[in-house]
């Protein structure tokens, strides 16, 4: 592979880093919007369902980049390059991480929830939220960690 | 454990890679893996594959013990 495809890869490796940072702080902002709401534990209203569904809908390209590497517009060899070992190493502690985060911010809702009644939308957002953030965040800082240096 | 295996892992990446004169990334170029890799396998961040190791002795034209080695 020649030095430009290299080069190339290492840019887009950084930029997938700001791009998916971007996207945490997004959902993050929307997590702050529906916790804020004056009624967010009551069921949608009509203009609820925009908000719901590009939350839904960012949960889901978030969660399916940190499942693939996000690189699916690049051609084979780029692929190769971005979502290299080390990258693929990355993204496997991220997850392993995420889905540790979930699992704790479930039990501990279970936990709130033998005192006082939780709404099952509530509980969804929450575990939604802290896993794929915390996956997030965890890959940009091994990522940003692995360029650092060289 | 790969944590336990990052710890006790040693490696003469950065020592045969500055004899001959190459950047990481003329490093990369050569094994088919992103810079940044090499940087963590240089730093002992990360343990490579043997695959990974293999070519990295293969581009020093070297044996893979000469670059990875066990603390004793």
């Amino acid at each position: 592979m020649s030095a430009a495809i290299h080069e190339k890869a290492e840019r887009l490796g950084r930029k997938r880093v700001r791009t998916w940072t971007v996207l945490a702080i997004l959902l993050l902002t929307q997590e702050a919007v529906y916790f804020t709401s004056d009624r967010p534990d009551l069921m949608l209203r009509a203009g609820d369902w925009m908000k719901t569904a590009a939350w839904m809908i960012l949960s889901l390209v978030l969660l399916a980049a940190l499942w693939t590497g996000g690189t699916w517009f690049a051609s084979r060899a780029m692929r190769a390059l971005i979502d290299d070992e080390g990258t693929r190493a990355n993204r496997a502690d991220a997850l392993s991480l995420g889905f540790g985060v979930a699992i704790l911010t479930a039990l501990a809702i279970y936990a709130v929830s033998l005192f006082e009644p939780v709404r099952a939308n509530l509980v969804v957002h929450l575990v939604v939220s802290m896993g794929l953030l915390s996956a997030v965040l965890r890959f940009g800082l091994l990522e940003q960690r692995a360029y650092r240096g060289g | 454990m790969p944590i336990a295996v990052a710890e006790t892992l040693r490696n003469a990446i950065r020592a045969a890679r500055e004899a001959r004169g190459w950047t990481q990334a003329d490093l990369a170029e050569r094994v088919g893996v992103s810079r940044k890799t090499v940087n963590t396998v240089e730093n002992g961040v990360f343990v490579p594959s043997t695959v990974i190791a293999l070519k990295m002795a293969r581009a020093f034209d070297v044996a893979v013990e000469d670059l990875f080695s066990l603390e004793d």
